[in-house]
């Protein structure tokens, strides 16, 4: 799988999920396929899954997504302990692993290339194993995130994604076309009525 | 002087009054008579966190969802958080910073000297208005301001809490 069908994937799987992407590819990806006004694109470096949680605290009724690339997560990794404890079951965090910064020349190895597991990271701080996924390809990453996503959470799920296969340069990537402030906005007023 | 717990109940007085619905805290001797108040009353959703900055996201995304939070923390950790803090102010989805020690008078303890010094600096840097209380009496109105201020422009606020002033251990 690589990181073009996975987002495939997931748009495919978003429905009216409120999203929060990380920094970098996934959020042009994401704007291309499935862009909503719920959506906060490229939230900066280690927070996306984050602020996704707060919102899934805020609204309990809503289904609330973060998708972040493996590296942007790690540096805010300690989220993990803090999902578990507080369980807001309609969070699903989504992370795709391609091993690379996904910057500059795009080849700079990330920690998972030099063996950090993000599926046994999840477990060592107490997730339950039955909420944590690591799927093999594509149609098992849509299946797994539809059913995610109908509830029962929180939800962990590590895409292994093939990073020989996506676009060489970060320049090259897709960029969502609503400034940041504007994401806000939207999203507040999508919010606003749904408590 | 007025006694810790006095000084407690004022700040969750004034929390209740400016629309408060949620507290993510990290403990801090300090703070700490702040946050079992806030517990106790089971007004505000206590929210603890691992990392300061985690929290200040994690509030950042409630007040995406329309919920009024307080950060709860030691100054130390408005450094880690100086990232999130700056995304919050582009995006105009503001926090309300509550947090010990200043650059000011009453911080005896050289290990406390980092935490000192950058917290005004954070908030300087970024545009982020900020007070120092000085007036124990005054904490209740002083966060009905912060928070009043934070909602209507849009803007995170700080709120520095000299020991000192809440902990009776450091007078």
């Amino acid at each position: 799988m690589n990181r073009i069908e996975a987002m495939d994937a997931v748009a495919a799987a978003r429905a009216d999920a409120v999203v929060i992407t990380g920094p970098g590819a996934n959020s042009g990806l994401l704007y291309e396929r499935a862009d909503s006004p719920a959506t906060i694109y490229n939230m900066d470096m280690g927070y996306a899954t984050a602020v996704a949680l707060g919102i899934a605290l805020a609204r309990p009724h809503r289904r609330v997504l973060a998708i972040e690339g493996e590296g942007s997560f790690y540096a805010g990794s300690v989220v993990l302990s803090t999902i578990w404890r507080l369980r807001p079951n309609n969070l699903v965090v989504v992370v795709l692993d391609n091993g690379v910064w996904g910057t500059g020349d795009g080849l700079e190895p990330t920690a998972t290339a030099f063996g950090v597991d993000l599926v046994r990271l999840a477990l060592a701080v107490g997730w339950d194993e039955r909420h944590v996924y690591s799927p093999v390809d594509a149609t098992e990453l849509h299946r797994r995130l539809s059913s995610a996503l109908g509830r029962g959470g929180p939800h962990f799920i590590v895409a292994k994604t093939d990073a020989s296969k996506d676009e060489p340069s970060s320049t090259a990537r897709p960029r969502p076309k609503r400034h940041v402030l504007d994401c806000a906005v939207l999203m507040r007023a999508e919010l606003s009525g749904d408590a | 002087m007025a006694a810790d717990t006095d000084i407690a109940e004022s700040m969750l007085r004034g929390a209740i009054r400016a629309g408060v619905d949620a507290c993510v805290y990290l403990p801090d001797s300090c703070l700490m008579p702040i946050v079992r108040t806030f517990q106790r009353s089971q007004r505000v959703t206590m929210i603890s966190c691992a990392r300061e900055d985690e929290g200040v996201a994690i509030a950042v995304g409630l007040s995406l969802a329309g919920r009024i939070a307080v950060c709860l923390m030691e100054a130390s950790g408005i450094g880690y958080s100086a990232l999130i803090l700056a995304r919050a102010q582009v995006q105009r989805t503001p926090v309300v910073i509550v947090a010990s020690h200043t650059g000011g008078a009453g911080e005896p303890h050289d290990y406390h000297g980092a935490t000192a010094l950058l917290a005004e600096g954070v908030f300087r840097g970024l545009g982020i208005p900020y007070e120092i209380a000085t007036e124990p009496r005054s904490l209740e109105t002083l966060l009905y301001r912060v928070v009043q201020t934070t909602r209507g422009q849009l803007t995170s606020f700080g709120l520095l809490i000299p020991p000192f002033l809440v902990s009776e251990a450091d007078r």
